[in-house]
This record gives C-alpha cells, structure tokens and sequence, in this order.
C-alpha cells in the first residue's frame, strides 16, 4: 500500500512539474529589460515629489517661498526628464519602420519574389522550401508626415524641410508646460501662447 | 506512514534544487516553459510539504510513538490543543512548519505571478527555492522529524511544562513565519540585481511581503513578551535572551527598510542602502532560527544542542557575501537620482531613523554575539544581561521616539525656521507642560520623565498632522470633519497605517517608562492569617491548598486583596511540579487594570511551620503594553490592507 502510494505521489509530481516542459507551440520569450525604466521611474518620482510637496504645502509644512521655490526645480526636473523620454521614442521608430517604412518594404520584398520565381522554375529539382528568404529589415528612409504641412518627412528630423517647422513639442514660455498646434492659452498657466517659427 | 512522510521530504528537496535550477536558466534563455515548470514545481512542494505537515500531525493526533519526534514531544494525556502545538514544540517540527509555511508562501507568489510577464520572477523563483532546499537539506539529512524508534514507549514524554501555555499555539508559529516571510522581499532585491532592473518597482512588488512579515514578527515578540510575563514568574516581559535578541534584530532592521524604502520611492535615494537592509533582515531572520537551533547560546528558548550549526553558516556565509558581491557588481545601476536638499528634512529625519535603527541592531548583535567573542579571545564566556542593553539601547530607543515626532512635521526637502516654529511650537509646550506636571507630582525618575513628556510630544505632533490633514481637506473638498478624517485617513492607507503604528509605539513607551521607572516589589515569608502590605494594597495570606492531576501535583497560597482597606477580591499564585519533568513551575496570580498591574509570585514554602514566601510587584501602566501592542499591530493592517478601488500592483505583488 505504501509503494503504491509512493508511486502515486511521484507519479503526479512528475507530472505537474514536466506538463510544462511539452512542445506544443513555440516557447515564448521572458520580457527583457527596456530601456525607459529608468527614465520612466525617475519621471514617476518626481511627479509623486511634486504631489507630496503641494500636500505638504496644504498642511502648512512648506511656506509659499520653499514651496514656490522647490515646486520650479522640480517641474523643471519632470521636464527635462519628459523631454529625454520623448526623445527616445521618437528614437524608436527609426529602428522600428513606420506604417508607410513597412509598405514600402512589402513592396521590396514583392519585387524580389517576383525576381526570383522565374530563377526557382528554372531550377526545378531543387529544395525550394529550404531556400530562406532575407529577414526583413527597416528602411533607413522612413518617413512620417509632418504634422504642419502633412509632406512625407524622415522620422529622425527635428525640423520639416519643406515648411521649416520645429518637431519638438512646442512649451509654454511662461510655465514650460508642452501644448499641440492650434492651442490658444496654456492650459496650466492660462498664458496666451505664441508659434515660434523655427523654433 | 513515516516512510512516506520521509518521501514527502526527500521529494521536496529533489523538486526545489530541479525548480532552482530551471527557474534560474528560464530566466537566462527567456525560456519561458522552463519557468513555468519552475511554478508548478512550487506548486508540488506546496503539496508535498503539507502532506509531510498533516502526516506529522496526524501521528500526533494518533500518538504514533513509533516516531521518535512524537514520542519526545507529546503523551498521551495532553488536551489536543497542546498536541497541536507540540508540532512546533521542537527543532525538526519547527524546521518542517518553516518549510511548509515557506512553500505555502512561495506557492501564493507562483499564484499571483502564474502568468510570468514580470520578468524578475523566474530569479525570485530561483532564490527562493534554493532557501526551500537549504531546509529540506535539513530535514531531509540533519533533522528528520520522520526518525523512527526500534522500541516505540507505550507513552510520550510530553511537552514542557513552561509549554503549555495558549501562547504556544501561537507565539512560534507567528514568530517562524516573521523569519520565513522575509525570504520573499530578499529574493525580489537578488532578481532585481540579477536582472540589472534596479528602479523603484520591485520595491512596489515586495512593500506587501515585507509588511506581512515585520507584522508576524512583530506579533510573534509581543505574544512571547506577554508569555514571558504571565508564565516565567519573574513579574518582567522582556530579558534581552539571546533569542528575543535574535527575533528583535530582524524586526528593527525591517523597521528601518520600511522607512527608508520611502525615500527611494519618493526621491530615488538609499537604493544601495535598501539592498544592504532587505540582505541583513533576511540573514538576521536566518541567523535567528540558527541560534535557537545550534546550542552556541543558552537561552530559555533554545532546543538544545544539535548538528545544525555548521549548516546554517554555510548558509548565512554563502548567503550573505553572495548577496553583497551582487550588491557590488550592480553599483552602477544603483546610482540617487537626487540629493539631499537641507539636512533639516524629512529625508534626513528619515536618515536618522535609519541610523538609529541599525544602530540599534547592531548593539544588541554585539550583545548576542559577545559570549562568543569573549569565548574566542579569553578563553571564557562572558555573557552580557538586560543592564547592557537597556543602558546602550535606552538612549537609542529614547532618540527613535524624539524623532518619530519632528519626522511628520517637517516638510519633504527642506524645512525653514519659521515653518519649525510654527510646527513644533505646540508639540513642544505640550512635552514641557507634561514633563512638568510630572515632576510636580513628585514622578522624578529621570528616564520616565523624560520618555513621557518625549510620548506627550509625538503623540501632538500626530495630532496636529491629522488636524491639518482635515483641515486642508476640509478647505479644499467641503467636507465636514468627520468625512474628511474618514477620507484623509482612507485615502493613505500607508501613510496614516505607519502613524497608528506610532500611536502604538507611544502606548508601549508610556507603558515601559512607567513599568520600569516606577515598580514596586517586595519578597515577604509570613504564616496563613498574617498579611503584607506593598503600595496601597494589603494582601492576607488565609491557607495553603493541594491537589493532583494525572501529570502534576499543584500547591496553591489564597490571598485575600485589600485595597485601602477595602476587599477587592481573591488571588492564588500557584507551583506546581510536572510528573514528566523534574522542575518546579511557577504560575503566577495577576490583578490588572489601566492603572497598574498587582503581580503575586509564590517563591516556596516550610512544610513543617506554614511559613510561605512570596513576591510582590506593582507594575504601574502595564495593561498599556498590551493596548499599545493591539494599536500597532492594527496600524499594520491597516497599512497593509488594500485600498479600496485601487488595483493591486500590476505586476508580481
């Protein structure tokens, strides 16, 4: 009886533990490291900074001065540290193709097939099914709209070189806050906001 | 029976070094099957180490004295609340509870985590079997609790008298958990510095764990400190022993993480710091359960002497430079993003705190360890008693308190004079009026004096803070008082969890100053019909009674109680001598109110003239130790329980 159920107990961990293991679909990967998480808690820090700052403000724990004082240091923190965020996903899409990058490359590829079958026919007999094709790769010349005046320009720009318009979002003089084309007033500080040609 | 619990233990220790080991290469290949193999075996350890709890239990339950474990620890007269108990009750049962507890923990973590997107989980997984393997090495080899006896007795010896206590049934088991819980924030640091994430989200996935198991500590040392008081019979809760020492340390260092993991969330500061205190609480919590187990010590508390030690420092060596080679390797990653702003700052309060803390544990390791240095460097054990530590930790602990006050009251990054003024003005009148209206009343025991008006101080500061809390809400949201209290406190769980924790701790040092700056006893030997008086109280001593039970022989002293003259009641202190054991047991007579305790020991008695010796202690505030432990341990619920409409953590909690 005791074998029996010795065997019964490994029996069943055995199975729990390898059900696992059986090759049913491709194994998925473990997330890796990005690259943002340091900016990213960085930029979580200093936004729960300036929150508790103006709770310690409310509670009378802070005069107007320090508050007024530390509030800009750290707005100008979280800024910057947006900036550097931004930067890097505008980064991205130069390793990663853009919509049109990646028509652009189907198209490539068609191309090359269309080259190629005529080649393959012609050397019937041979293994075609092992012949891999090159691992798709993104366009150095992708390109993105202008969000001005809609032309087709390289996503790593930083100006439009058909209406000289800057690609860096535009900020507020006054507060340094971030605002989209078409915006009037600031909507953190109220300041009437100007295009800055070029900028 | 045996033989299959021993096949649960050994297919434990096989399961736990193959999840180690698949966990760890999962998490270098990105093979994810490899971790998922790593969580069901997990899952299995769960099931085979509860298989090896029941099957224990149930040989208990039975008396199964072909067990040797069983037949030390249990007989068959003993109420099955004990038999229970008897599981934990010594060195192998104890080692089984922790493993077992540690699989169920490992198994809730694999639970919350089975889908494995967080990817320090497979290194988690990793570290914390290998601490599940290192116990089933134990078990499975050292300290089998499955060991059989040729000739089972018709009887078990039983458990130890001093034992047989409610606190039994749940003192070691909290404590063994408080020790076990820490492997979890411990293997979250190793897989955030294995896997170079290094920002503040595994502190995220651990602030739950690590609550839980500061909370069990904390539980565990105040349900011995009140076993101790009503069960020793030497009218004191705490005897600095080298394993209340042992549970103490890990419990400041983890207090001390606590405090400090704020300011890396708040301001990305201490991060190496908060790596080195998560390794000392999880290598202290280690270093605990050796000492009760090694021998190297003598303490009430300990099992005796047993081939464990050399086993567990090889552990705590691997353990504890593996873990800070780590640390050294991923210095770079673990830069402050920010510096001080002002050193009069709730940062640098923060700090001090921290200072303290460690200082404070490492006092009292200097204490625990100084029998074996001595040993090593004269020749001779040199133990160091309850003087040392309440002279070297007093003042400490007195700073902590002082500190626990200007802390909330000083603002996040800089403080200036006139904010101090007006912050600390009432809190400060209100220590000096108390401090005053003490002396006044002629209670001039200096450290007393000084640790309640120092209370009166932070007990304001807290009060002022909530106050400005409702007010500012009150202002900003239109609540009337009680809402925006309600709310204030609801909306921080965290927050305002960590000050009913400091309400607690004020409670317990307004307790200890009284307790110890003004206690009385006075040791008397008098007939039956003669009385003693000590404070207010007379107490009549009117006869001497025996009886027997099936595993003792109990005598028994009746008092009558005056106070003032007035009767208030009856109180029997009791001895008692087991059958099993050959040692006298002390069960002492209390009378207890919000003002102080009456505390009445019988010391011994002359069976031929009737003359009896007793002791008599008046512990002024003592009910408060036990009121301030019931407020701290809410504050840490409270903490600890989710916010209501707020997801939990998204990944891995």
């Amino acid at each position: 009886m005791t074998v029996v159920l010795a065997l019964l107990i490994i029996a069943v961990v055995g199975f729990v533990v390898v059900f696992p293991l059986r090759k049913t679909r491709p194994s998925p990967k473990v997330a890796k490291t990005g690259p943002d998480d340091e900016l990213v808690s960085r930029k979580e820090t200093t936004f729960t900074a300036l929150k508790e700052l103006d709770f310690d403000y409310a509670q009378g724990n802070l005069t107007p001065e320090d508050h007024e004082e530390l509030q800009k240091k750290y707005k100008d923190k979280a800024l910057t540290l947006l900036k550097q965020i931004d930067q890097q996903q505008t980064r991205q899409p130069a390793s990663r193709p853009s919509e049109e990058g990646i028509e652009a490359e189907i198209l490539r590829l068609r191309k090359t097939a269309r080259k190629t079958e005529p080649q393959k026919a012609g050397a019937a007999g041979t293994a075609p099914s092992s012949t891999r094709q090159p691992r798709a790769t993104p366009s150095p010349q992708a390109k993105s709209p202008c969000p001005k005046c809609h032309s087709q320009i390289p996503v790593s720009a930083k100006y439009c070189p058909y209406c000289g318009s800057a690609l860096k979002p535009a900020v507020c003089a006054k507060c340094s806050t971030p605002y989209t084309p078409g915006q009037r007033f600031c909507s953190q500080c109220g300041a009437t906001l100007t295009e800055e040609k070029g900028k | 029976m045996a033989s299959l619990g021993s096949l649960a233990l050994f297919l434990t220790l096989a399961v736990s070094i193959y999840a180690t080991v698949v966990s760890w290469l999962g998490g270098r290949t990105g093979r994810l099957e490899l971790v998922a193999s790593a969580r069901n075996a997990i899952f299995a350890i769960a099931g085979l180490t509860s298989l090896a709890t029941f099957l224990l239990l149930y040989a208990f339950l039975t008396h199964d004295f072909r067990i040797e474990y069983v037949a030390l620890y249990s007989s068959r007269d003993m109420s099955p609340t004990y038999v229970i108990a008897s599981l934990w009750a010594g060195s192998e049962g104890s080692l089984l509870f922790w493993a077992w507890t540690m699989s169920i923990f490992a198994s809730i973590l694999a639970f919350h985590n089975r889908n494995l997107t967080n990817p320090l989980i497979p290194y988690v997984f990793a570290v914390v079997m290998t601490v599940q393997a290192f116990f089933s090495v134990l078990m499975a080899f050292v300290t089998n609790p499955f060991q059989t006896v040729p000739f089972p007795p018709p009887d078990g010896r039983g458990l130890n008298p001093l034992l047989e206590n409610m606190g039994m049934f749940f003192h070691p088991p909290t404590l063994l958990l408080g020790y076990m819980g820490f492997t979890i924030p411990f293997a979250f640091a190793i897989a955030a510095m294995a896997t170079r994430r290094l920002s503040s989200e595994w502190l995220t996935s651990i602030r739950r764990w690590t609550l839980i198991a500061w909370l069990f500590l904390g539980v565990g040392n105040i349900l011995g400190m009140q076993w101790a008081y009503v069960e020793l019979g030497w009218g004191g809760f705490w005897g600095w022993d080298p394993v209340e020492n042992a549970s103490f340390m890990p419990w400041l260092a983890a207090t001390a993480f606590l405090h400090s993991v704020m300011i890396q969330k708040r301001r990305g500061m201490l991060k190496i710091w908060n790596i080195v205190l998560i390794i000392i609480t999880f290598n202290l919590s280690i270093f605990g359960t050796f000492l009760t187990r090694s021998g190297v010590l003598s303490s009430v508390h300990s099992f005796g002497q047993s081939a464990l030690g050399p086993f567990f420092i090889a552990f705590l060596a691997v353990g504890l430079l593996g873990s800070l080679g780590l640390l050294y390797s991923r210095r770079n990653y673990l830069k402050s993003e920010d510096e001080l702003d002002s050193l009069i700052s709730r940062e640098s309060s923060f700090l001090f705190n921290n200072l303290i803390l460690v200082g404070a544990t490492f006092a009292t390791f200097l204490g625990v360890i100084f029998p074996l240095i001595s040993e090593a460097t004269r020749g001779v054990k040199i133990t160091v008693g309850p003087p040392f530590y309440n002279q070297v930790n007093g003042p400490i602990f007195m700073f902590l308190l002082l500190l626990m006050g200007i802390c909330p009251l000083i603002g996040w990054r800089r403080a200036s004079r006139a904010n101090l003024l007006r912050n600390f003005l009432y809190p400060s009148i209100a220590g000096v009026v108390v401090a005053v209206a003490m002396i006044a009343v002629g209670l001039r025991q200096t450290w007393s004096v000084i640790a309640i008006s120092t209370s009166a101080f932070v007990l304001s500061t807290i009060l002022l803070e909530w106050f400005r809390g409702v007010r500012a809400r009150r202002h900003t949201r239109q609540e009337n008082y009680f809402h925006a209290f309600i709310r204030l406190v609801l909306s921080n769980r965290p927050r305002y969890g960590g000050y009913i924790v400091h309400l607690g701790i004020i409670i317990l040092a307004f307790s200890i100053a009284g307790t110890m700056g003004y206690n009385t006893s006075k040791e008397v030997s008098i007939k039956p019909g003669e009385s003693l008086s000590i404070g207010k109280y007379t107490l009549r001593y009117d006869s001497m009674s025996q009886y027997k039970t099936a595993r003792k022989d109990v005598v028994v002293a009746n008092l009558t109680v005056f106070n003032a003259g007035e009767r208030i009641g009856t109180m029997s202190p009791e001895k008692f001598t087991p059958i099993y054991y050959n040692q006298d047991v002390t069960e002492v007579a209390i009378r207890s109110n919000l003002e102080e305790d009456l505390y009445v020991i019988l010391m011994g008695w002359d069976r031929i003239g009737g003359v009896t010796a007793f002791k008599v202690i008046i512990n002024p505030l003592m009910a408060w130790m036990w009121i301030g432990s019931i407020v701290l341990v809410g504050g840490g619920i409270f903490a600890l329980w989710p916010e209501r409409g707020r997801r939990p953590v998204r990944r891995g909690t």
